[in-house]
């Protein structure tokens, strides 16, 4: 019973971590959209240098 | 069971907090849907690896309500779910807008190659974890190995998601240190603080009997002045023999097949089966034992509404059922009880006079019936497997009220839950324990 409740446990938390995973990215990227003047930035990136920013860039300084 | 629910919600919340936490705190993006997911991904990896030590610290606040069995379970499949996420994390991000480079260029940052070593390193600790008898480790030397690179790459994605991760604001910083900390403090406290404690009271070995020609009872009493811990009967312990003679040190789990009745002393019945336990018969009186318990949540005294019992036992899975057995007939406990005992021969039954004495008793009513997959000729018992047909024959169709303790190596312990299952027994009714953690 424990062994079957442990599968339940574990299947649930799976799709819970990729449901939060692909959900939050979508409410990112679709609801909560940057205005237009701040998403120039996405079409800069081609490496991954282009999209270092704040802290980040603070520590590569 | 309200413990559980608990523990469980907050595994949970912790280890999805750095996921939420990096979305609630920087809602706004600009990277697209795909790049979003990848990193999501590293996020929810990193929370889950951050609290596995913590599943296996054998912490008894996190461990009774759960059973280490079911922990030790998790934290490997939890183990197998963050390398899938986290392979999934550079593809993600190279194909969201990062750029393949991000995968095929050697010229990165110290931080990106930090993360491809680290999980290149998961890759291999899973791998070894899940196939080490395959690849001829033994139970020490994986153990060894897996406590060295569970370390190298806590520490590892630690400092790459640090630095490489832009979201980390500093409330995330502080979350992320935290998840650390916690981590640190229950690999440290297991492998630091509680063997030092255990090694300030050492047990004593006070005899090592032979149960049949390759099943040893060892009897440890505690130090003096000291008592034996509390323990309910079916639960196991973890032994360090400390033996000298050149013999190996070596800490392994062993069920307790003593009654809890007995105040004297602990005992723990071994079966020879690997390159350490077929040492066990050199263990002498005198030698000291560090002992760590009790764990487990295999015993009746679990789920005291059970008064009709089928015990059913595959060679060595015995010893929990004979613990409790002794403490039913200790305790007079009136329960009726059907013991199913599979060996492959006479000369491998272990406990079998004391079965047939507490049977003879009558407190509690048991009956005992020995099934031999290779008898001698003159065996007039049950032979064979112990298959569906036998089980329904030996156990009768009365079975909404029988509660089911199955103990066996684990082929035969999921041929008996098929075979419970088809004789209409509820999943509510069958208790199992595993031998292996």
């Amino acid at each position: 019973m424990r062994i079957r409740k442990l599968r339940i446990f574990t299947l649930l938390f799976i799709v819970g971590v990729l449901v939060a995973a692909y959900g939050l990215a979508l409410l990112r990227t679709y609801v909560f959209k940057p205005p237009p003047e701040s998403s120039s930035n996405s079409k800069a990136f081609a490496s991954i240098e282009s999209v270092m920013t704040g802290p980040q860039k603070l520590f590569r300084s | 069971m309200v413990t559980g629910v608990v523990l469980a919600a907050l595994y949970c919340l912790l280890t999805l907090s750095p996921l939420v936490g990096v979305a609630l705190l920087r809602m706004k993006s600009d990277m697209t849907v795909m790049h979003d997911v990848g990193t999501n991904m590293a996020f929810a990896a990193y929370g889950i690896m951050a609290l596995q030590p913590l599943l296996v610290s054998r912490w008894k606040w996190v461990e009774r309500p759960f059973g280490l069995d079911v922990l030790t379970r998790f934290h490997r499949n939890m183990g197998v779910f963050a390398v899938v996420l986290l392979l999934t994390h550079p593809p993600l991000m190279a194909f969201g807008g990062a750029g393949l480079a991000l995968i095929t260029s050697i010229v990165q940052p110290w931080y990106v190659w930090l993360g491809r070593i680290v999980l290149v390193l998961l890759i291999v600790h899973v791998v070894v974890s899940l196939f080490w008898r395959a690849l001829g480790l033994t139970f020490e030397k994986w153990r060894r190995v897996h406590n060295v690179l569970g370390v190298i790459i806590l520490g590892g994605a630690f400092v790459h998601s640090w630095f490489a991760a832009y979201d980390l604001w500093l409330p995330m910083r502080f979350l992320w240190v935290v998840l650390f900390a916690i981590t640190a403090y229950a690999y440290f406290d297991h492998r630091v603080l509680k063997p030092r404690e255990l090694e300030r009271s050492p047990y004593r070995v006070e005899s090592v009997t032979p149960e049949t020609h390759n099943v040893w009872t060892v009897k440890l009493v505690p130090p003096e002045g000291e008592k034996i811990y509390d323990y309910e009967p079916g639960q196991f312990h973890f032994i360090t023999l400390q033996r000298g003679r050149g013999l190996p040190v070596e800490e392994h789990h062993w069920t307790i097949s003593s009654s809890p009745s007995q105040k004297e002393f602990i005992s723990s019945t071994i079966k020879e089966s690997g390159d350490f336990t077929r040492t066990i018969g050199r263990t002498q009186p005198g030698d000291t034992a560090l002992v760590e318990g009790p764990f487990g949540r295999f015993s009746y005294t679990f789920c005291p509404e059970d008064r009709d019992f089928v015990f059913i036992a595959g060679g060595i899975g015995i010893t929990p059922l004979m613990a409790m057995l002794r403490r039913m007939r200790d305790m007079a406990k009136p329960a009726k009880v059907l013991l199913l005992y599979a060996n492959h021969s006479e000369k491998d039954i272990a406990f079998r006079a004391e079965l047939a004495e507490i049977a003879a008793g009558g407190t509690p009513e048991l009956e005992v019936v020995h099934i031999l997959s290779s008898p001698e000729p003159n065996w007039k018992g049950e032979t064979g497997r112990l298959d569906d047909a036998k089980l329904a024959r030996l156990i009768g169709t009365e079975v909404r009220e029988r509660a089911f303790y199955v103990c066996a190596p684990p082929k035969m312990t999921d041929s008996v839950i098929t075979g419970l299952r088809s004789l209409g027994v509820s999943y509510c009714h069958i208790r199992t324990e595993r031998f292996s953690l």
